[in-house]
């Protein structure tokens, strides 16, 4: 139990600085405006949590130059608390079940991220596998889950969507980041450096995808499940 | 007029049923370490007869009550204590011929051939000596016995008709039984996988689209019963032990009754969409066991599952919070919260006397106090849950959040 309330008490810079607290809201108004939105609505007493579930994962991202926390999270984890805002919205709102299909490329693309690392770990997304097939299989599912988020999360002045919307791409932004490790821009880039170009390509990346039709959304998706099925097949 | 002040038969299956699941956690205290076999190997205690008893108990609480109620609690009992095949065949029949859906007959006569045909081929009828017995046409019926026995037949239709609580739990526990008996190949698990993801799937989307609460709840009992399946399809001490979370995440539903009415925070602790609670652990604990099996693809698609489950969850509540809802979602909460103990103390030994017939590609262990870890057959991380830690960041961040707003004026 020490161990436990000794990691929490010890993980304040990553909920004040970073990746949470302050770089958090800072990268999160960028984003915003980026995407059009002027103005962010402050979360009102009863919607708290819906900010809160979406900044907890940003928090704990692995994100490079990030203070360790043993306590890391997984995929589904996270996944379930970035698009908590939505789900929460669709559940009270009663959406109709077509509505979900915007979710389905980033089934298909976290399908494609956990065949080409073999495990459900965020820690898994930063390294860059050996086989070729691997390698693909990660940048096409880092591809198929950025081109979801502008429809999973629409430009909205709502603090809390735009939190997940920004969490869901720093999630894609992990495979960018082992992908430019791995070329030799890293032998002479400091960490930080690459991370910031990763991220300008995810967040460029995003705000094209606004403007994709959705079959092409779909047929990248596709292509990324077709990717992972072959990947599972060669690690076999 | 009534001779007494209360309903008798309620009573009795009511006070059955407690006994039933108090004695299925103290039996836990004499097989820790190993299996209790007695009358020359014919009755036979182990983890898997503590959680079936438990469960059961829990579950005909939570059930409408009816005389036959008790007889099928005393087949199940008989099967799940049997050593014997026959004996494990004739509990598992009864249960299913004593349901009110006739339909379960089929369940069941699928379950006790699948048994009886394993007896026929093996050189003994004693249940740790009958896996030479194992073959193929068994396996397919006690896998058609499992899927029918959780509603897999109500897909095609509008309206589920009420599962058998009881019919549910003894498909889940012949399958898991089948552990005792011997190994499976990779074909058996992978046609459970897919039954399992098949059917949580479907189940989860029909519950999504569910206009009633009472229907959409109907839905959501066999969406994780397909889960279950899935579970049991990884063949691994993971899976098992994601079985047996589910089991108890699906009784502790059945008991809250959140379609009958819950306010908000009950309805989505219930619902499983908050990480720590016990419905986010059992569920987690299924793509995480599937992660661990190595199949990526089926544990992404028990994840959508487990989405569409939260989301179909999330849509039904209505009403204010009764006690039951409100109680069971404390409930979940706390052995959400202290799943890393219970998993260590009454789920191991489920995992441990099956060990015989899984196989070692995956296994949920105790992250400390924090949470669940799952690890692969190389004991490298590939899930976690951080429950305890997680719950303790978000309050970290919810005071943060709301000094802030209020030195801002916004609440």
């Amino acid at each position: 139990m020490s161990d436990l309330l000794g990691a929490i008490g010890q993980a304040w810079p990553r909920l004040l600085c970073y990746p949470g607290g302050v770089s958090a809201a800072l990268a999160a108004l960028l984003l915003a405006r980026l995407r059009g939105v002027r103005l962010i609505d402050p979360p009102s007493a009863n919607r708290l949590i819906d900010l809160i579930l979406p900044l907890g994962a940003i928090s704990l991202l692995p994100l490079p130059l990030a203070t360790t926390f043993p306590y890391s999270l997984d995929l589904p984890t996270a996944l379930t608390l970035l698009i908590w805002p939505g789900l929460r919205r669709a559940a009270t709102e009663r959406h109709s079940a077509h509505q979900l299909s915007v979710y389905l490329p980033l089934v298909l693309g976290g399908i494609a991220l956990s065949s080409a690392t073999a495990t459900f770990d965020l820690g898994g997304l930063l390294r860059w596998p050996a086989e070729p097939t691997r390698q693909a299989t990660l940048l096409l599912g880092a591809a198929a889950w950025i081109v979801a988020v502008p429809r999973i999360a629409p430009p909205s002045p709502d603090a809390a969507m735009v939190c997940s919307g920004l969490g869901l791409m720093l999630i894609g932004t992990l495979p960018l980041i082992a992908a430019l490790n791995a070329t030799p821009l890293a032998d002479s880039a400091p960490a930080w450096l690459i991370a910031a170009l990763a991220v300008c390509i995810a967040t460029g990346a995003l705000i094209g995808a606004g403007r994709l039709p959705e079959w092409a959304v779909q047929l990248l998706a596709g292509l990324a499940l077709v990717s992972a099925g072959v990947a599972a097949v060669e690690m076999r | 007029m009534r001779l007494l002040p209360f309903d008798p038969l309620l009573a009795l299956t009511r006070l059955i049923g407690i006994a039933l699941a108090i004695s299925g956690i103290l039996l836990l205290i004499p097989v820790q370490r190993q299996p209790f076999t007695t009358a020359n190997g014919l009755i036979l205690v182990d983890g898997l007869s503590c959680l079936a008893l438990g469960t059961a108990g829990l579950l005909v609480v939570a059930a409408p009550v009816h005389a036959r109620r008790i007889g099928q609690l005393f087949a199940l009992g008989v099967a799940i204590v049997s050593g014997h095949l026959g004996g494990l065949a004739l509990g598992l029949l009864l249960v299913c011929f004593l349901s009110e859906h006739i339909w379960n007959r089929l369940a069941g006569i699928g379950l006790a051939s699948g048994y009886l045909l394993i007896g026929w081929f093996a050189s003994s009828w004693r249940l740790p000596f009958s896996g030479d017995g194992l073959n193929s046409v068994s396996f397919l019926l006690l896998l058609t016995g499992a899927a029918l026995a959780s509603g897999a037949l109500d897909l095609p239709s509008d309206q589920p008709v009420t599962l058998d609580p009881l019919v549910a739990l003894a498909g889940f526990a012949a399958l898991l039984r089948l552990f005792s008996v011997g190994p499976w190949n990779l074909g058996w698990q992978l046609a459970t996988l897919l039954v399992g993801v098949a059917l949580a799937l479907s189940a989860a989307w029909r519950a999504v689209n569910a206009l009633e609460p009472s229907s959409a709840e109907e839905w959501i009992q066999r969406s994780i019963g397909g889960l279950i399946l899935a579970a049991t399809g990884c063949a691994s001490p993971a899976g098992v032990v994601a079985a047996g979370l589910l089991l108890w995440h699906v009784s502790l539903r059945r008991l809250a009754q959140p379609a009958a009415g819950t306010n908000a925070w009950a309805g989505w602790l219930l619902a499983g969409a908050v990480p720590g609670s016990l419905g986010f652990v059992a569920l987690w604990s299924v793509s995480a066991a599937a992660m661990t099996a190595g199949v990526a693809a089926l544990a992404m698609g028990v994840w959508a599952a487990a989405l569409l489950l939260m989301l179909a969850a999330g849509r039904q509540i209505t009403g204010s919070g009764r006690w039951r809802s409100t109680t069971g979602a404390l409930v979940g909460l706390a052995l959400g919260l202290l799943a890393p103990i219970l998993t260590r103390w009454m789920l191991r030994p489920l995992s441990d006397h099956l060990q015989g017939g899984l196989t070692p590609y995956g296994a949920i262990e105790p992250w400390g106090w924090a949470g669940l870890l799952a690890l692969n057959a190389a004991s490298r991380t590939t899930a976690t849950a951080p429950g305890l830690a997680l719950l303790g960041l978000m309050i970290v961040i919810g005071a943060l959040a709301w000094v802030l707003s209020r030195w801002r004026k916004w609440i």
